[in-house]
Formats: C-alpha cells, structure tokens, sequence
C-alpha cells in the first residue's frame, strides 16, 4: 500500500523513500500551488525548497528512474502524467502534465551546467496545449519558440508560463556525447573505421580466396 | 538488463538454435526437404533475433510512451555504438526502424533517414547524432557492402522477416492444393530491373524532401523545415522524408505484431495525423497498406513475388554479383558443366525465376535474382553438379537421388 507524503507547509523539510499514489498532494502553500502525479510512484527523498519540490530517484509506474527533478507551480496545480528518460546515454527525457489554473510552471531536469548555456548541446522543445504526437488539434501539434510562454534560465531550468490545460517538455542535452575534436580521426569516428576496416577485412579475403581458385591447381 | 542477462539470453538462444539445426538435420528424411525445413528455422529464429527489441521491451505503457525506449533502445544498436551511430546495426533486410526496438535496422530506411539530415533538432525527431549525415552514409553502405560480400542474397532468402511472410504464403497456397504462377522471362527481368528504378526514384525523393536542409533551397514547397508550422508542411517535413517507408509493405506487419503483443497503442496507428496527405496513422499510410495487400495477394500467386522488386534485394544483389563485387563475394552458388544435364529442374524450383543456374554452362553462378534460397541445390539430382560454396568451401552440394535410394 502506498504511504503518502506529508504535506509540507513551508521552509525545507524533506520526506525520505517515500512511495505516493494520484491522490498525494505535493503543496506549495508559498505559491498557492500543489503537485500531482497521476500514477503510482516512489522517490529516495522529496523536499521543498525555495518553493520548488526536490525529488530524488524519482520512479514512476511506467516510467524509468529519474535521477532529480526540481518541479515549482505557482497559483495553479499540475498532474504530472508522464515523466521519463528515453535514454540515458543521451540525457534525454519528456515530461507530460497537465494544468489546473493560470499560473506558472518550473522544471529542472538536473542536466549538466551547459544545458542552460550552451543551445548547440541541446534540444529543447516545449509544446503548449497541444499534442506533439498525435497533432489533431488546432495548433498542429508545433513546439513553441523559446519566449513563447517559456524561457529557460542558464541554470538549465524550464518556466512555462504558457500552457492553459496541458504541457509536454522534451529535452536532450548531447554535452557529454560531443567529439573530441582533439583526438585523431580514428578514435573520434570508431564506428566508421570499425565499419571501413570490415569492409576491407571481407575484400581481402575475397581476393585471397579468388587467387587461390583461380591459380594452378586450386579449386575451381 | 545487465550484460550477464544479456549473455545469459544470447547463449540460450544460439543453443536452442544449434539444437533445433541438428534435430532438423537429423529428423528429416525427405532430402529434398531438408534445406527448405531448415531454412524455415533459420526464418523463424532471425525474425526473433530482429525483433528482438519488441520480445524484451516495456509493455503496457501509457499513451505518451508508444515506442518506450528502455530497455530496448540499450540494446545492441543504440547501446554498443552509442552516439555516433545510435540507430542500430544496419542489415540489408526489411526490418522497420520503429517497432523492431533498434535491435538491427531496414538500411534502406537508414540511407534515406540520411540523406535527409534529421539530426537537425528543427526538423528531426530529437535524435542526435554526433557525426554527419555523410559519415553515417558511409558506415551504413560499408554495412550493406560487408554483409553483402560475406553472405550475398543470403540475407533475402534465409534472414529477411518479409521474405518469411511470402514463403508462408507460399505455404498457404500449398495447403489449398494451388499450383503457383510464373512471370514469362521478359516480365521477370523487366520487373527484376525495376528494382534500381524503384530505388533510385526514392533516393532522388530522399533529397527532393531533404533539400533545404542538404542545399538551402526548397526543391518543393514545404519542405522547408523551419517554416513549415501547419499540418501539411509538418507532414512534409517531418514524415516524407523517408518516402520508401510510406509504401514499404513491410511497416504494416511490423506495426501490426507491434500492437498484436502490446507494445504500441493502437490508437496511434489508427489516428489520421497528418491530414490530408494519405495518411492513416502515425506509422502506417493507406498506401503502406494497399501495397501490403497487393504484395500479399500475388505472393499467394507468384512464389517470393516482392523479392523480385524489393529494393532492399537491389542494393545486395548490386554488391554482391555485379563487378568488382562480384569477384571477391564469399558466398556462391557453383555450377560443374560436366555434371549438369540440363534437366532444367533447377530453374523450376527456383522462387525467384532465376535462370542463370539454368543457362550458365558452368562455373560460379552470380545473379542478383537469385537469393541463395538453396532449392535449386537441394533439388538437383546429380550429385555434385550444383554446390554453395562460402569462402571457396562447399558447404552444401546436390545429391545422387539414384546413390540415396540404393
């Protein structure tokens, strides 16, 4: 049975292994804003600080592990629908909720410091009240531009101002998965030589193996 | 999963496979049936080795994670080449991207995938790849190059999932007691050469829809990706540019099995997305389907019928028998003069109407019709007459059917 989490009133205070349930609030008395998620779920920790929820080792039912997650909401309550990690070589996730009242929406993913910084290491798309997958509704399904009812801040946190009824976040942060430009061609690009040198492997034995067929004696 | 399970697994499989070859071998009486009874195995088992990402993936998620994508996308593809080239290993058989869990991957998806450079965030599907478009090329034609040298059509006739589904429906035919049909000469070479047409024609719309992004300027309307925010561009720009999947008749099945065993919702196949461009679904076009219907029906007629213009078929048959490829191909079929009557039954049996084996007087045989099935060797009754040969060894040869009996 799941053992919800204390609402907290103020300052930082933290709960520890904790599992909640859809009916968990996750209240922000600060902002007049509360935190839902709608499956099941557990966390290593979950404290408020500075008005946003930290969790820790967040897991959801359905989802995979999420190493930390700072969610803020003011004057307005969210549903975290869906919250996971498409893969973890890459640092990339997407986060679906939905809204209930005009208010503002924080998210920090916990991504290395040059996600805020640095836009040629990541990918970042923010779709307000529209779906990203299935585009049938009236905004075709397009992320919207950054200033656009969103911004990101430099330490890497997502503020939607924008979303009336529903929100979905994809990120993608590549910093770690950048080449080396000062390694040599051939460390830098080891799939390609993995693939040249197969290449040449297979032809040279196609040549040893037609050399000793077609010389005297050989084989037909 | 960790890499012991991994292992784990990987071991199970190749001694359920070593132990189901054997009892093949050697419960098999019929000699004219035994390459065929293992050929079917070795279907079978490539099929789960493929999809291999779909047997081991998350089942029942919620609608906003159809594909999922751990543990499946760290396996094989994605896990072991990382982000250089996260796609998975390219195999030249049909084997869509999507619901294969990037276990191997359809080439001619990837050659298409890269000519058209998503890896832009603007245009893309959020993937990101930290090599060019024309390195990643490189890697996946070195790929269809090696497997095509070390195994030929070998791929089409023992390895391909597609290539199963129209032998079963060969088997289909059989059950109803239904001679199949046969194209006359000229119609099978004529639609064994429109294979490069087909090919050509989808590469060519590859950078027709890839256009803005490879040379900056729109070859047609829409395909620019960066202005094209309503539904008809955003169809364009982000699910055209891999044309040959929207008439490939392999997707369906795929998508098909996919949402069979739960792992794909349903509702995002059957949903119109892009408006008014053809499209059904997410994944599957009408025209992916009338096609799979099409091909269905004639394979029921004509033994292998989409083999004979599968594009996929073109660009291992064009790597394998044509020159210089084919001189230093590792697997092919030999023919000695001396030994063949001409009895003609080797062009007979044949599923893809090849006629080399037939025509040539001896020597090796390398024609790109023909995918290495086997059943010409397995029927011929001469001893020694036909062979498959792999790296200058015999590996298999035609039999005495007079010595068996006696």
């Amino acid at each position: 049975m799941a053992v919800g989490l204390l609402s907290v009133s103020s300052g930082s205070q933290a709960q520890t292994a904790a599992s909640f349930t859809p009916d968990t609030p996750f209240n922000i008395p600060d902002c007049n804003g509360t935190i839902y998620f709608a499956f099941n779920g557990s966390c290593a920790q979950a404290r408020l600080e500075n008005s946003t929820w930290v969790f820790s080792d967040l897991q959801l039912a359905y989802s995979t592990p999420v190493a930390s997650l700072r969610v803020g909401t003011k004057n307005c309550n969210i549903t975290i629908t869906s919250f996971s990690v498409f893969l973890a070589s890459q640092n990339a996730g997407a986060v679906h909720y939905n809204v209930t009242g005009p208010g503002i929406q924080t998210f920090n993913f916990g991504l290395s410091p040059a996600f805020g910084l640095n836009p040629k290491i990541r990918d970042l798309m923010v779709f307000l009240d529209s779906d990203p997958l299935t585009q049938n509704n009236d905004s075709g399904g397009q992320s919207a531009p950054e200033g656009s009812g969103w911004t990101l801040s430099e330490d890497g946190t997502i503020t939607v101002t924008g979303a009336a009824a529903e929100a979905f976040i994809f990120y993608s942060d590549h910093s770690s998965q950048l080449i080396d430009s000062d390694l040599p061609f051939y460390q830098s690009h080891p799939v390609l030589m993995a693939s040249l040198v197969l290449v040449a492997g297979v032809v040279l034995v196609g040549v040893a193996v037609k050399v000793k067929s077609t010389r005297p004696g050989g084989k037909p | 999963m960790s890499l012991v399970n991994e292992v784990t697994v990987a071991v199970i499989f190749v001694a359920i496979l070593a132990a189901g070859v054997v009892a093949i071998l050697k419960s098999t009486k019929d000699r004219t049936r035994r390459v065929s009874h293992l050929r079917f195995f070795i279907q079978i088992a490539a099929v789960f080795v493929v999809f291999m990402g779909l047997l081991i993936g998350p089942f029942n998620q919620p609608l906003w994670l159809p594909l999922g994508s751990s543990p499946r996308d760290h396996l094989i593809g994605a896990g072991f080449f990382g982000n250089e080239f996260p796609d998975g290993i390219s195999l030249p058989i049909l084997a869509c991207y999507y619901p294969n869990g990037r276990t191997v991957t359809c080439a001619v998806w990837q050659i298409q995938a890269y000519i058209f450079p998503f890896w832009d965030y603007s245009v893309g599907y959020n993937v990101f790849y930290s090599t060019s478009g024309l390195e990643m090329l490189v890697i996946v034609f070195s790929s269809i190059i090696f497997a095509s040298l070390l195994l030929g059509r070998f791929f089409c006739g023992w390895l391909c999932p597609f290539g199963l589904y129209m032998d079963l429906l060969t088997r289909v035919r059989k059950v109803f007691k239904k001679r199949h049909l046969s194209f006359s000469p000229k119609t099978n070479t004529a639609l064994h050469q429109s294979r490069y047409v087909i090919i050509a024609i989808f590469l060519i719309l590859s950078v027709i829809f890839g256009s803005y992004s490879i040379f900056g300027a729109e070859l047609i309307p829409g395909t620019d990706p960066n202005t094209g925010h309503d539904v008809l561009h955003s169809g364009i720009t982000s699910n055209i540019n891999e044309p040959f999947c929207l008439v490939c008749p392999m997707r369906p099945l795929c998508i098909l099995i996919e949402c069979g065993i739960g792992s794909m919702n349903w509702s995002y196949v059957s949903q119109i997305v892009y408006g008014p461009f053809w499209i059904t679904g997410f994944y599957v076009t009408s025209i992916n389907l009338a096609i799979l219907i099409l091909v269905t029906i004639l394979s029921l007629a004509y033994r292998r019928f989409w083999c004979r213009i599968c594009p996929m078929g073109a660009l291992t048959g064009l790597f394998s028998t044509f020159s210089p490829f084919k001189h230093v191909a590792l697997t092919r079929l030999h023919k000695d003069e001396q030994k063949c009557t001409k009895c003609g039954i080797c062009k007979r049996v044949c599923p893809t109407q090849a006629t080399e084996m037939y025509d040539k007087k001896g020597g090796d045989v390398t024609e790109s019709r023909c995918i290495l099935c086997m059943r010409c060797v397995e029927m011929c009754p001469y001893g020694n007459a036909l062979k498959a040969k792999f790296a200058g060894k015999t590996v298999m040869s035609s039999r005495n059917w007079l010595e068996d009996k006696v």
